[in-house]
């Protein structure tokens, strides 16, 4: 399965690195061919809302930057997988950015999905969605929320199938290469 | 005896000028607040984060004030990215001007269910508590596309329940008093009672109307190589 990483992590921290090597070995121990995006090494400006994406280029973003590669791994990936330091119960401001610049991923057409009113999704074939965060010290409330914005996400853009996992620094790195391992396995009985 | 000001900062999150439903709900609150005894400092966090010392500016404003307001658009289930960099950047670099401060927050979105919106507020709850601020509570409003960055009065009827809200949760901040919960749950109604399952038939009809590009167009696919 052709794996997206939009990676959200910081490079020197030197836990972030270490998740990010697990994550990339677990991908290669499962075969699934993959690209790693580092966002902050990458050229993403914030979303303006200017609505060009829905008239003007239909699904096509007019900031002229990296987020044309995100959007074209994405739509061509059948996994994405969201890896980021946890701040505040949210994504890191790096990833976000990239997140909030999906709104081509949708039409200017409303349904209701899960019960809710939503946009219409543009993509018929749109990639599973994995969140994995990394707290700092672990916290109940804030890994709930994160968990709640994974599933919130999977909604909004319509991922067919959501999958998320939190880690914490304090816990260390065996522990959580264990639970990486745990995780993807899991993903790979599911889909392979 | 001399009546010494409170002083209250707000920040904008929105990304898109100055002219947004964001500064509209913040100029609605500083009007209220500033006819009582509130010197009011609103900074547009797209603007600090370009420039070190308008954003020191903002950190020294937040420094004097009992009370700071984040008002934001609801961005894909979340705050903005440039209010989360800015939450950041004020907790790692200027933690004493957070600590013991009051927080509100006000998120808002098209979207009419509160349920969007739950998330975003329990984020800036979260940075209350990570940053030693104390929560007095969120709100958010749904249904307010049709703002598009009018005042709040010159959207006449439309907005009605939302000024008495903020009315009240601008009497409530100016007391330092918990936003109550009865409050928040009116918030989150929508401005024009509607059953939302036909929204979907009622917004689509006006945008297939509106939209002035063919429907083909609108639904194109540009990145698939299926």
């Amino acid at each position: 399965m052709h794996t997206l990483l939009l990676d959200g992590t910081q490079p020197e921290n030197s836990f972030h690195r270490r998740i990010n090597e697990l994550i990339t070995a677990d991908l290669d121990a499962a075969g699934w061919p993959y690209k790693a995006m580092g966002l902050s090494e990458m050229n993403i400006g914030n979303c303006i809302g200017c609505g060009n994406c829905s008239f003007r280029s239909p699904g096509v973003c007019t900031r002229d930057d990296d987020m044309s590669l995100v959007f074209e791994a994405y739509v061509n990936s059948g996994l994405v997988i969201f890896l980021t330091p946890v701040l505040f119960g949210c994504y890191h401001w790096q990833l976000k950015k990239a997140v909030d610049r999906f709104i081509p991923l949708l039409v200017p057409r409303y349904t209701i999905r899960n019960g809710e009113l939503h946009h219409k999704l543009r993509y018929k074939k749109r990639p599973l969605l994995a969140g994995i965060g990394i707290l700092k010290d672990f916290d109940e409330g804030q890994k709930r929320t994160f968990i709640d914005l994974v599933q919130r996400n999977a909604v909004n853009i319509g991922a067919p199938e959501e999958y998320h996992l939190v880690l914490s620094e304090t816990s260390g790195e065996e522990y959580a290469a264990e639970r990486l391992k745990g995780f993807f396995t899991g993903l790979q009985e599911k889909h392979q | 005896m001399i009546n010494i000001p409170k002083h209250f900062t707000f920040l904008i999150g929105s990304t898109r000028g100055k002219k947004t439903t964001s500064e509209s709900i913040v100029n609605y609150l500083m009007m209220h607040l500033g006819a009582g005894n509130v010197l009011c400092s609103k900074f547009r966090v797209f603007q600090t984060e370009r420039d070190a010392e308008h954003f020191r500016e903002m950190a020294d404003s937040i420094r004097e004030s009992s009370l700071l307001v984040l008002c934001a658009p609801l961005f894909v289930d979340a705050p903005p990215a440039v209010l989360l960099k800015t939450a950041e950047r004020l907790a790692s670099d200027f933690p004493d001007v957070l600590t013991g401060k009051n927080l509100i927050g006000v998120i808002h979105s098209g979207y009419p269910e509160a349920s969007h919106r739950d998330a975003a507020l329990r984020v800036l709850h979260h940075f209350a508590d990570q940053t030693r601020m104390v929560w007095k509570g969120g709100i958010g409003f749904g249904g307010t596309s049709p703002i598009d960055g009018r005042s709040l009065g010159e959207a006449g009827f439309y907005t009605r329940r939302m000024r008495k809200v903020l009315d009240v949760l601008a009497d409530f901040a100016a007391a330092g008093s918990d936003i109550p919960e009865e409050l928040a749950v009116i918030a989150g109604r929508l401005p024009v009672p509607f059953p939302v399952k036909l929204m979907p038939l009622l917004l689509n009809l006006r945008l297939s109307m509106s939209g002035g590009k063919k429907n083909t167009e609108v639904f194109a696919e540009p990145y698939s190589q299926e």
